[in-house]
């Protein structure tokens, strides 16, 4: 059940009136947001709800032993409980990827014996529900959740429908704190919900699915195509992937305003990061802020002593998890490793930390000039380790672009009114980049007509350019 | 609450009133397979594969109506992935035929692809490609308009007609459309040079190789064409048909599925049924895409079809 699908508006429909209407208390609430999770989760895998229950209801009764315990036993079920999850994890998302390379090491020592590959399915959201329930482990061995919640409150929180299955990764306690009380109706925050999905669709829908129409076969042939063509179709590529996964994330948060719920955001503008670093700080934030707090800062404190090394080995080691939460591929973990490499000048600069002031106004400034194409340049030959199938692919992908061929004319077609769509939605995306999402607020204070006439534009593009419905790319980590 | 619902529904009239605009003319010039879905039971078929997606059931029935004057063929083959011998087709011939039918007609078409299955799964029916196909998730095979294929399976917009008039497509090669006795019928537009058709051919024969590589003879397959063939056979009279390929896919399929005419024939003569491979019939047709009969090749194959099944 996709969320932009039919069946998804049904499903939404009943439950909103159910949780409105019907629920008379925050337990209730909550009770119907569980019930409409776990749906919602066997819609896209019912085998393995049992595994998302089983794994809540462990979480949970290890979190409450790391409140009720002091010192070393606390620490002990801290690891525990962070090794049933990864565990899990290791084993439905990296056990395949293991055994392959012991293969091919078994292979490189002239030994024939090979161990067999298992053929596991994959469950999905399992990095994003997993990450969740790590985060709230140590949050509360940190005492940054003061009080634990109710097991029905903690099944919410990991299995929440909106963000099962790309995300945001929520933190536990601003999340919770959600629960506490019953959930009225705004009508302001029903509106806003409503603009914030309507984005999120017309970026999916009408961007992101359109992009696809190019780059899907532009890299099925690329091995024909010259260096020019190549390095748009990473461009477009990395424009592709904001507005699927941005998309998704809108409507996401979206969908939760609408239930009264406050969730983390994903994304600020990234395509207009003026640095590695502030680009970082834009792109899939709930992950890059969840992996500062309890993977770059406790390794940073570690290795204060070593200074500038310390910090540049944080955050490779930082990124290198970040390239294998994408998966078990080596082109992800090369993404992850080079992504950390990108950060070394500004490590040496003493330029990582500093926040670069962005300006509000229309007109771009100088810096602004300056450095965001070359900001977009550079994550976009980036991507490159994103979308591939294997590094081999990318070998030759680099090669071409890094290839005389880069000045000829691009050989593949590339429709104008896709060019123009990009271009549409960038223009709005800086008008409201000082906002939450895009739209936020581009025609607040202007008459009921053109706000109206505005949305029906968005409408009726999302139906002209709408083409067989595609899953979202975050969806299958 | 309720001021923003209404505020809502308000908002959603014209966009509904488009989308009930753009379902109304949706019947006329649909997607792939929608009017297979809405026209009404019939009581004989041309089943199989898109190889026999474009047999044209006018022709086979002016030459046929002699000797069965009741039958009026319906092209219900969809393609390699939709409609091999399994479960959901038959299930789906089963909903389509008019349950009276005695004295229909039945061209079931078979390939070696259509009986096989990927090489990597076990040949179980929960592991089959057309299960989440047109063919299998439509439940109801003749109701117009049929809602269930829309939401189930119509890849594109619900506006998608009205789309065509506003943005009409660019760079068509060939105009498909299903007529109502359910052929798939093409017109070629714009025509490749013989240099890179043969390129173009070159590629999808390599294509091929790969995909029938990964794939494996289904036993289950086998016996439910067995089933299908059963089935037809108390509504009338069946015919089992190889298509004509051109020589490479031919070799192809032999290379990979030698024993496949075997047994097919060893299923025809205990069936007591006529099969007839039109590859080992001497002939001058000519393929779209080396598989795919062209227009006129098919034209002429319907009519020597017609007259195998009336002889």
């Amino acid at each position: 059940m996709l969320l932009n699908s039919y069946y998804f508006i049904f499903f939404f429909i009943v439950l909103y009136f159910a949780y409105y209407i019907f629920a008379k208390s925050s337990k209730i609430q909550n009770i119907v947001l569980l019930a409409g999770s776990y749906i919602f989760y066997c819609s896209w895998s019912w085998e393995f709800l049992s595994l998302i229950i089983f794994s809540t209801a462990a979480t949970f009764f290890i979190g409450n032993k790391i409140k009720s315990n002091e010192g070393k036993n606390k620490v002990r079920w801290l690891r525990f409980g962070i090794f049933l999850i990864l565990i899990q994890l290791l084993y439905f998302k990296y056990f395949n990827f293991f055994i392959e390379n012991f293969n091919e090491l078994l292979q490189i020592f002239g030994l024939k014996d090979q161990l067999n590959l298992l053929k596991i399915i994959f469950p999905i959201g399992i990095s994003f529900y997993s990450f969740r329930m790590i985060g709230y482990l140590l949050d509360i061995r940190n005492n940054k959740l003061k009080e634990i919640p109710s097991l029905l409150d903690y099944s919410v929180f990991v299995a929440f429908f909106p963000c099962i299955i790309a995300g945001p990764i929520d933190k536990a306690a601003p999340f919770l704190n959600n629960l506490k009380i019953k959930r009225e109706f705004s009508s302001t925050v029903f509106t806003d919900g409503l603009k914030q999905i309507l984005w999120g669709l017309f970026k999916k829908l009408v961007v992101a699915d359109n992009i696809a129409t190019i780059t899907s076969p532009l890299f099925e042939s690329y091995h024909t195509l010259n260096g020019s063509t190549l390095f748009i179709g990473a461009a477009l590529y990395f424009i592709q992937l904001y507005a699927d996964f941005s998309g998704y994330t809108d409507m996401a948060i979206g969908i939760s305003k609408l239930l009264g719920i406050k969730i983390q955001p994903n994304f600020n503008y990234p395509l207009f990061a003026q640095n590695v670093a502030d680009y970082w700080r834009r792109w899939h934030i709930s992950l890059t802020s969840w992996l500062t707090e309890y993977v770059f800062t406790p390794l940073s404190i570690n290795f204060r002593d070593y200074g500038k090394f310390g910090l540049i080995m944080a955050i490779m080691i930082n990124f290198l998890v970040v390239g294998f939460w994408h998966g078990a591929e080596w082109h992800y973990i090369f993404h992850g490793l080079v992504s950390g490499i990108m950060f070394i000048p500004l490590i040496l600069n003493g330029k990582m930390n500093k926040k670069i002031k962005a300006s509000d106004a229309i007109i771009p400034t100088k810096d602004e000039i300056k450095n965001i194409p070359v900001t977009f340049i550079l994550f976009s030959l980036l991507m490159v380790l994103f979308f591939v199938k294997d590094m081999e692919m990318a070998v030759n992908y680099y090669k071409e672009i890094f290839s005389l061929s880069f000045f000829q004319l691009p050989n593949f077609p590339i429709q104008k009114e896709i060019i123009l769509l990009i271009l549409i939605t960038l223009i709005i995306e800086w008008i409201g980049r000082g906002k939450e999402y895009g739209i936020k607020e581009l025609f607040t204070g202007k008459s009921l007509v053109i706000r109206w006439s505005f949305y029906y534009v968005l409408v009726f593009l999302i139906f002209l350019f709408y083409i067989a419905p595609k899953g979202f790319i975050y969806a299958q980590f | 609450m309720k001021k923003s619902i209404v505020r809502l529904i308000l908002f959603s009239v014209i966009p509904f009133l488009v989308i009930c605009y753009s379902l109304s003319i949706i019947n006329n010039s649909t997607d792939d397979f929608y009017k297979r879905f809405t026209s009404s039971q019939q009581n004989s078929f041309i089943l199989g594969s898109s190889r026999a997606a474009s047999m044209d059931p006018e022709i086979i029935d002016q030459i046929i109506h002699q000797k069965f004057p009741n039958a009026k063929l319906y092209n219900y083959a969809f393609t390699w992935a939709h409609s091999p011998f399994g479960p959901k087709y038959l299930e789906s011939i089963e909903k389509k035929i008019i349950p009276e039918t005695k004295d229909g007609v039945f061209i079931v078409t078979v390939e070696p692809t259509a009986l096989m299955v990927d090489r990597g799964q076990p040949d179980d029916l929960k592991f089959y490609v057309e299960n989440d196909k047109s063919v299998a998730k439509t439940s109801m095979v003749s109701t117009n308009p049929n809602i269930e294929y829309l939401i189930e399976s119509y890849d594109f917009s619900v506006t998608n007609e009205l789309n065509k008039k506003i943005r009409p497509p660019k760079n068509v090669i060939a105009e498909v459309r299903i007529l109502d006795n359910g052929k798939v019928d093409g017109k070629i537009i714009k025509q490749n040079s013989p240099k890179k058709q043969e390129q173009i051919n070159k590629i999808k024969m390599e294509e091929f190789q790969v995909k029938i590589n990964k794939l494996k003879t289904s036993e289950n397959r086998f016996l439910y064409l067995k089933k299908t063939i059963n089935f037809l056979q108390e509504h009338g009279t069946v015919i089992l048909v190889r298509m004509p390929v051109n020589k490479v896919p031919y070799s192809i399929e032999n290379s990979t599925f030698p024993d496949f005419d075997e047994k097919i024939s060893e299923i025809a003569s205990m069936e007591r049924i006529k099969y007839i491979n039109y590859n080992k019939t001497p002939n001058h047709y000519k393929w779209t895409d080396e598989v795919h009969l062209s227009p006129e090749s098919m034209r002429e194959f319907s009519k020597v079809i017609g007259n195998d099944v009336l002889n």
